[in-house]
């Protein structure tokens, strides 16, 4: 049994052939081989892989190099899709925009320094967290506990360009973020030891010792130890660059060599598993749910594994929905809103609604705001069409039809009215001395939560007809 | 039978594709009490024929009637008649085991009294109570099965379809699994169950239905079965073996 057969559908074995040698001929025929396969249908479910189709392959380097390579290829080809939506949705403008302005920002603080800025702790608190932040993409899948476990000895091949993505990206920005800031800060300090070059060899050896201390994490046997040795590599993170900045040039290099020989000192005590497999494909899950979540602020895309919050306070919530069929899909509905991300995403808007509005609450800017953020609100409870419509029990269970919406819709209203009320609170204090302004605030926020309402109604339903 | 039928699968043939029919004529039915044993290989389309009866397939030929109806005629009450428990558990991950009750009674219409009394029975008889308020995510693959279980349980449907539910479950559940089918069908509920546990079931089912490669090879009570095969006094683990391998040599000689 070898790995590619459960992966996409290549090696189905249909013309299974024995096992092939490591023989670099045989492999690099297959690899034409495969290209030609690939090139012939064109489709990337064939493509990438350095044997041809139906073929067992030999799990060399080679192989599990283009393994993993063919899974990430399938990852981006989920993700690329949505870019044009992404840029559609306003994003590219605003990073535009933020480049502008941050372009002449840092042009005119270059041509007018002020005076005492404090660099040396810019530059740390800037520096420290990108050189301890590490990260690894592995593409690993549940199966691979079966079909890849007989290859863990030979995992290194698999793992090493995951490796190498995670530093050389980081790497990339750590080193960006410091020539960005190097100008100033030679402005600011033009006798100082730190030299460019210099730092950014330092950078570069403290990323790959820190990616490599990551890695033993993922590998430690007790959780708790990695845990441990997390806190470890950030406070050595900060502890070597503020170090770099701070000490004289000697003491800074003592210091940092001295650490740096240590951690990989101490790294090298916890019992380790070969291969982490359970805990770097926990990772990885978390990594691709993270990716998919991030993109469904600008679109709609399928989330696979949706978040599960406790929250035993909200436990209650739900219970006095009517028992009746009507009404069941309501209860379910309910209890996966609060146990969800949505009434988080809603949570975090209505207070930073509520902070912004105890200081703007005595303007018209204050009704402008708490309508904007209820529209926000009502943006994100959209999402609410989408919870279990793909539900296998919705599709069995005696409810009626109309469920879905109707009870989506129900728990849309409420929320944003507890919600826009919640956000109106500081308007209480502005009350006696403008009523007029304070209660209009309220009466345009549920307006405008109706008009939503209505409007996603119309919306939902139509989409639904669609889906049937 | 065929007045009092509460289940009915009147020459159904369909499968995924409309060209590759999976299920060719397949005919039998359930009787008001009565426990058939759906039985057959991997593949035999025991689990296509209960998505045909589910309406989760849509039969190219042929007809599934519950109590009667078809679910395009009253798709409510040929729901409300009809409870399942799948092959693998299907929970959602954001409810635990008691709402997961809870929102089944609720679709179904069970009085709350009425559901207080049952779940209270059933979480006690599947050793379930200490999990109650535990969020499905976090059981094993065993108990997961016993909400699936459960929720059917708790809807009380004339029908039950209940797709291989001994897998994963222990000892104890398997046999109070059994104690309970026995309890509702003496109640007067039916059940069409699949299982690849030959011998236990043998005990249990009034009636088998035996599945080939799509088509039925033979139904019938233990005896009805006993004389196709020839094999007085067989077990049917023995029987469905002749049956299965003389249908690939070209029937029983």
């Amino acid at each position: 049994m070898t790995g590619p057969q459960h992966d996409g559908g290549s090696g189905t074995g249909k013309d299974p052939k024995p096992l092939q040698g490591n023989g670099t001929s045989a492999s690099a025929s297959k690899q034409s081989a495969g290209r030609t396969a690939n090139s012939e249908n064109g489709r990337p479910t064939a493509s990438g892989l350095p044997w041809a189709p139906g073929t067992i392959a030999p799990m060399t380097a080679e192989g599990m190099m283009a393994m993993r390579g063919k899974r990430r290829s399938i990852f981006l080809g989920r993700i690329l899709p949505y870019l044009p939506y992404i840029i559609q949705s306003g994003l590219a403008v605003s990073v535009l925009l933020l480049l502008i302005l941050f372009s002449a920002w840092y042009t005119s603080i270059l041509q007018n320094m002020p005076p005492g800025l404090p660099i040396q702790w810019i530059l740390s608190i800037l520096i420290f967290p990108l050189a301890a932040w590490s990260s690894f993409r592995t593409y690993l899948q549940s199966a691979d506990t079966v079909f890849l476990l007989p290859l863990e000895t030979q995992m290194k091949a698999y793992f090493a360009p995951a490796w190498r993505a995670g530093v050389i990206g980081k790497l990339l920005l750590i080193w960006v973020v410091l020539l960005v800031a190097w100008p100033i800060y030679i402005r600011v300090l033009p006798d100082d030891h730190a030299n460019l070059w210099a730092s950014l060899l330092l950078l570069l050896g403290l990323k790959l010792l820190f990616a490599y201390g990551a890695w033993q994490e993922h590998r430690m046997v007790s959780s708790r130890q990695a845990d441990v040795y997390r806190l470890l590599r950030w406070v050595l993170a900060a502890a070597s660059v503020f170090a770099w900045f701070w000490l004289p040039l000697f003491w800074s290099v003592i210091a940092i060599v001295v650490m740096a020989a240590l951690y990989a000192l101490v790294l090298h005590f916890p019992p380790k598993h070969r291969v982490p497999w359970e805990r770097l494909i926990a990772v990885e899950k978390a990594q691709a749910g993270r990716a998919m979540r991030m993109l469904g602020w600008f679109v709609d895309v399928p989330t696979q594994d949706p978040r599960v919050y406790r929250r035993r306070l909200l436990s209650g919530v739900g219970r006095s929905i009517p028992w009746k069929p009507e009404e069941a899909y309501r209860f379910l509905l309910t209890r996966s809103f609060i146990r969800g991300d949505m009434l988080g995403m809603a949570a975090r808007l209505a207070v930073v609604g509520f902070v912004l509005l105890l200081l703007a609450r005595e303007s018209w800017l204050g009704v402008a705001l708490l309508l904007l953020f209820t529209f926000m609100i009502g943006m994100q409870l959209n999402g609410l069409r989408r919870t279990h419509v793909d539900s296998l029990w919705l599709g069995l269970y005696p409810i009626p039809e109309d469920s879905r919406v109707r009870a989506g819709l129900h728990l849309m209203i409420r929320v944003l009215l507890i919600a826009s009320a919640f956000m109106w609170l500081p308007f209480l204090l502005t009350l006696p001395s403008d009523p007029l302004l304070a209660v209009g605030a309220l009466v345009a926020a549920w307006v405008l939560g109706f008009l939503l309402h209505n409007s996603a109604g119309r919306k939902w339903r139509k989409l639904e007809g669609e889906d049937d | 039978m065929s007045e009092q039928a509460i289940l009915k699968v009147g020459r159904l043939t369909g499968g995924y594709s409309v060209n590759k029919p999976v299920l060719h004529d397949v005919d039998f039915e359930v009787a008001p009490g009565e426990m058939v044993g759906l039985i057959g290989l991997n593949g035999a389309g025991k689990s296509t024929t209960m998505k045909h009866i589910l309406g989760l397939m849509s039969p190219r030929e042929g007809e599934v009637r519950i109590g009667g109806s078809l679910l395009k005629d009253d798709p409510g009450s040929y729901r409300a008649s009809l409870a399942f428990v799948p092959e693998s558990p299907v929970l959602y991950e954001e409810l635990t085991v008691r709402e997961h009750l809870e929102f089944t009674a609720r679709a179904y219409g069970v009085d709350h009294a009425v559901f207080e009394e049952r779940a209270e029975r059933l979480l006690k008889l599947f050793y379930m109570k200490d999990k109650e308020h535990s969020l499905s995510s976090h059981l094993s693959k065993g108990m997961k099965q016993k909400v699936m279980i459960m929720c059917a349980f708790i809807a009380r449907p004339p029908l039950y379809v209940i797709d291989e539910p001994f897998l994963g479950l222990d000892p104890l559940g398997i046999r109070d699994l059994l104690e309970y089918m026995v309890e509702v069908n003496r109640e007067g509920a039916s059940i069409l169950l699949s299982s690849h546990i030959l011998s236990t079931i043998e005990n249990y089912c009034n009636r088998f239905v035996i599945l080939h490669k799509g088509r039925i090879i033979v139904q019938g009570t233990l005896e009805d079965i006993r004389t196709a095969a020839n094999m007085p006094g067989a077990s049917l683990e023995d029987m469905f073996d002749r049956l299965v391998r003389a249908e690939g040599a070209g029937g029983i000689q």
